[in-house]
């Protein structure tokens, strides 16, 4: 069909592990969602400047709309929906206990989700990747940030209904915890 | 089996899992429940019409259906944008038919199973859209204890529910649920048949039975009304289980990337693909219409690239964003309207000639009335003597500016299209779907009965973005291709191309007495009109497909004016329409963008209020009480003045380089250029909801950045349903308000709109958002509850440009305040 090289790219999708022949240059944002079928993370802008195409890659938030498919070759990439699993795997790291690793059981959500639930932060939430994978990404590398490190780990996303206020209120809450 | 019956079946089997009452809601009237034999679905037997089913409003089974399960289905001709309407709607539906609400499930802007309520409109849905909904539950209610009073033998007023369950005061061992009854024979299978009276339509659209809805007022203590439910769509939108519409996707679906033109008014002359696409991507081409297909979204984005275009430009003709303000005011205006007019403004007015005068300067233009004679004068309608105005201050009068602002959706517009060949089916984020189905009927010239439209939540908008476009587009590919189309905006056609919030220039003069009282105020603007594209999708010639195929829009003018309860005896309020520079397919198209022209109208309105207690040396809140009419807004005010711990004194803040000037202390700014002000404004919303802001903000002197430190937000719309939900709704609708002022312009020059993406169109972030954000709820449960989307984004931007008149001193009359802006401003007073 596509007349372009196509290739074979290996990467772990929500501790699944896909090999799906596409072009390697299609941003990963167009594997996810079409050959894929992994539709959460957004098209928003395409230009890596609003946040909506968000996903971990190897634990930092990337803009999926900018990064050629091939570059998550090997690596290890992580949905909103894969956040529970991600919780379970760090809580049971910390325990000593073997990961889980079987994401389709009900698992408890992410802390930060539960935030955003309590703080009711989203409204159409069609922003939701950039926000709480770029929250994610922020608390496990500094657990108590202080606001200009919240400004700085949300810095270029966007959120039209303008749910900014809590956003924060969200990471600070789990920060508190 | 067709594309369109798959989706089409899994929507229907959806509704049908709740049992055969779903389908009496669904079918009625085209079908009855009891005319579908077991086997045949309802999908089958309304496709055997090749016919869509009408929602019938006057049958009671259109609106709600109940099922042994005990579970409760309402089916809501409106939409929620994202502010937790749905559960407003199940926490009233529940009160009135006494049930929880976790059993309701509701079914929005569906046009073949929800009637036409307006969709989302004027932040009707609760206020309006609610009634029918309320009134439905209390006449089930009605009908299943009917018939429990008449198998018990006891009255009607001994009967009482408890989340379904009967129960009888005189007959203490009888018990009987809702769901027992449905399940039993006993009950006549067409119950839901039952026939209600109509009355209104779209956002009025309402329904009357033989019982009563039960007041708010009336409503017992432990109402649902009142509470803060939880929504259940945020677990869902975090988790990633909310279905939007960008995951629609259809078997077989081609995927849709629409060509607009580089210049305003081009027509394509040649669009060619290169050779090693066109295997891949296609190009439908009708009139100045043209599309790219592909079965491969990114193969479509990357011919979209790689097209070689040539177009047939028009003379540029555009005035440019630096000259939008000269084309309003010396453009002439194409209609004028008079919205209010009381007492003789002229009469008080007189004499004054400032039509020289600059009015965007920092101080407000006066003229000197000394020499006036006011002898011959007729004062008889004014209420004022000859001695009052001989005492009575010059004329004062200035000038406020409002850009272009786009609407800038999050996600760039997007639906999903089948037609098999008899009907069309359209999934879309519209706002108003049953406006939309008319609009695919209209361009596609099809029997109405023969367009479905299912609305499926999208990006927030808040008011017409550009999902109507985006739905009439894939619905004219779907039926050219015969294929299922997904159509995905880029940013560039959302940004560049989405309706824009309509430009105004207002100008506002009065006088005032030498008490500091208001003699007279005269208050008019010079605006694009907000329904150069109407609020719905109704009418294809308003689409910019409708334009590329050559369809013709009619003149159509609104503006708005200010809506206070400021009681003046000599009151006037007027607008123009000024025709738009490009009257078809223009980028710069107006249309409505959140509480349509509330922000515009109220920055002038509400800046000039403080203009006035400002050189009358008085307090910005006492000088706004000394004038109200009405004491809900009074109430409102001086709530909000105690909420924000307002100290009373006029502006400009005699410590502003203090942050301990203000009532709550900061964290500390770094530098010592930082000025700090405080403002308020306040408005109503329809008459009806009451909203009054404090904002506290710093401004740099020497940057003119502005950091919003604290935002109070006092709000009345009547009876409070869910103080949380609202709290989040207000706050979403302030923030935006914030974005707009301080940094929303569309820029174009004189051919093309150069705000496409979010660096040439930038919107509020994290860093610039207060450090607080307060919201005071004046509930008032005697009353019904009205509107509240909106009313918080109207005052914001005036109590913006007065907290920085009172850090500053200097006057802002122009949005945004970018910083530059803001220090050219603080440079000139200066000077
Ligand atoms: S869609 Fe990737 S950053 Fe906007
Ligand atoms: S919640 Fe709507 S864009 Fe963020």
């Amino acid at each position: 069909m596509s007349r372009t090289a196509s290739s074979t790219v290996s990467v772990v999708v929500d501790g699944l592990l896909f090999t799906p022949e596409v072009d390697p240059s299609m941003p990963l944002l167009y594997t996810l969602r079409n050959t894929l079928r992994l539709r959460n993370p957004r098209f928003g802008c395409g230009l890596g400047q609003c946040g909506a195409c968000t996903v971990l890659v190897e634990g930092r938030p990337v803009r999926s709309c900018q990064l050629p498919t091939a570059a998550v070759d090997g690596q290890d990439v992580v949905t909103i929906a894969g956040l529970p699993a991600r919780w379970q795997a760090q809580l049971a790291k910390a325990s000593g206990e073997p990961g889980l690793t079987d994401t389709t059981q009900h698992q408890s959500l992410h802390p930060l989700q539960q935030a955003f639930i309590d703080q009711m932060a989203a409204q159409c939430g069609y922003c939701i990747n950039g926000w709480l994978m770029s929250a994610v990404a922020l608390l496990e590398e500094n657990p108590m940030p202080d606001r200009d490190a919240i400004n700085q780990a949300f810095a270029g996303l966007k959120c039209r209904c303008a749910m900014q206020m809590r956003f924060r209120a969200a990471v600070e809450q789990v920060a508190a915890s | 089996m067709s594309a369109l019956l798959h989706a089409h079946l899994t929507r229907r089997q959806f509704l049908l899992s709740g049992g055969r009452f779903l389908v009496a809601a669904a079918g009625f009237p085209v079908l009855s429940c009891t005319a579908i034999p077991s086997g045949v679905s309802a999908t089958d037997a309304i496709a055997s019409n090749n016919k869509f089913n009408e929602p019938d409003p006057a049958v009671l089974g259109t609106w709600i259906a109940l099922d042994a399960a005990g579970r409760v289905t309402v089916y809501f001709g409106k939409v929620d944008v994202g502010q937790g309407l749905d559960t407003a709607i199940r926490q009233l539906v529940a009160d009135q038919l006494s049930v929880h609400p976790r059993r309701i499930q509701v079914v929005m802007g569906d046009t073949e199973l929800t009637p036409d309520q307006g969709g989302a409109s004027s932040a009707s849905g609760v206020e309006m859209g609610s009634l029918p909904l309320m009134t439905v539950a209390a006449e089930v209610k009605h009908i299943l204890l009917s018939h429990i009073a008449q198998q018990w033998q006891c009255p009607f007023s001994s009967l009482h529910v408890e989340d379904g369950e009967i129960f009888c005061d005189t007959l203490p061992s009888q018990r009987s649920s809702y769901w027992t009854l449905i399940a039993s024979d006993a009950l006549d299978q067409h119950w839901l048949a039952h026939m209600l009276e109509v009355s209104g339509q779209g956002n009025s659209l309402n329904v009357t039975g033989q019982a009563t809805v039960v007041p708010q007022a009336a409503l017992s203590t432990d109402s649902w009304t009142g509470q803060s439910l939880a929504r259940d769509d945020i677990h869902q939108k975090v988790t990633g289980e909310f279905v939007m519409i960008d995951q629609i996707s259809l078997p077989d679906m081609l995927h849709a990337r629409v060509i607009r033109p580089q210049v305003a008014g081009a027509t394509p002359l040649t669009l060619v693909l290169p050779d090693d696409m066109i295997n891949d991507v296609f190009i439908v081409r009708r009139a100045a219409f043209a599309a790219l297909l592909g079965e491969d979204e990114w193969r479509v984005i990357m011919a979209s690239r790689a097209l070689q275009q040539t177009w047939q430009e028009p003379a540029p003709v555009f005035p440019g964003d630096s000259g939008l303000y000269d084309y309003l005011r010396n453009t002439p205006a194409r209609m004028q309207r008079v919205a209010l007019d009381q007492g003789a403004v002229d009469a008080v007015l007189a004499g004054a000639d400032l039509s020289t005068a600059d009015l965007s300067t920092a101080d407000l233009s006066t003229a000197d009335l000394s020499a006036a004679d006011l002898s011959t004068a007729d004062l008889s309608a004014t209420g004022l003597s000859a001695a009052d105005l001989a005492e009575a201050g010059p004329v004062l009068q200035a000038e406020y500016e409002w850009p272009l602002q786009s609407h800038a959706s999050l996600g760039p517009a997007c639906a999903v299209a089948v037609w098999d060949g008899q009907r069309m089916t359209v999934w879309s984020a519209t706002q108003k779907p049953h406006q939309l189905r008319v609009g695919v009927a209209d361009l596609l010239e099809l029997e109405l009965v023969k367009v479905h439209v299912i609305w499926v939540p999208g990006a927030g908008s808040y008011g017409r973005n550009d999902a109507d476009d985006a739905g009439l587009e894939a619905a004219f590919l779907a039926r050219e291709t015969g294929r299922a189309v997904r159509v995905q905006y880029q940013r560039a056609d959302a940004t560049g191309w989405d309706p824009k919030s309509p430009a105004a220039v207002m100008r506002v003069s009065a006088r005032l007495l030498a008490d500091g009282s208001i003699a007279a105020m005269d208050w008019s603007a010079l605006a694009l009109s907000a329904h150069d594209a109407r609020p719905s999708g109704a009418q294809a010639s308003d689409s910019l497909i409708g334009q590329q195929l050559g369809l013709e829009r009619p003149d159509t003018n609104n503006f708005s004016a200010p809506q206070d309860a400021y009681d003046l005896a000599n009151r006037r309020s007027q607008w123009a329409v000024v025709p738009p520079p490009l009257r078809h397919v223009s980028p710069l198209r107006t249309s409505h963008l959140r509480d349509p022209q509330g922000p515009q109208v109220t920055f002038s309105s509400e800046c000039f209020m403080d203009e006035l207690a400002f050189v009358s040396g008085q307090d910005s809140i006492a000088f706004r009480l000394r004038h109200l009419g009405d004491e809900r807004d009074a109430q409102l005010l001086r709530a909000l003045a105690t909420e924000s711990a307002w100290s009373s004194r006029p502006s400009p803040n005699p410590h502003a380089d203090l942050r301990t000037s203000l009532p709550v202390t900061y964290s500390l700014l770094p530098g010592d250029n930082w000025r700090y002000g405080r403002g308020v404004a306040y408005c109503q919303r329809g008459r009806q909801t009451r909203v009054a802001v404090v904002c506290e903000l710093a401004v740099d002197i020497q940057t003119g950045r502005i950091k919003l430190l604290r935002l109070v937000v006092a709000h009345d719309c009547g009876r409070v349903i869910n103080p949380d939900g609202l709290r989040q709704t207000i706050e979403g609708a302030v923030m935006q308000a914030c974005s707009r002022t301080l940094f929303e312009q569309v820029a174009f020059d004189d051919r093309s709109v150069l705000s496409t993406d979010w660096f040439s169109y930038p919107i509020l972030e994290m860093a610039s958002a207060p450090d607080q954000l307060q919201v005071l709820l004046l509930d008032r449960p005697d009353m019904p509850p009205l509107g509240a989307g909106e009313a918080a984004h109207k005052p914001v931007a005036a109590a913006i440009g007065n907290a920085v008149f009172d850090a500053t001193a200097v006057r802002m009359r122009q949005i945004p305040l970018r910083p530059q802006v803001v220090l050219d401003a603080l440079n000139r007073a200066q000077l």
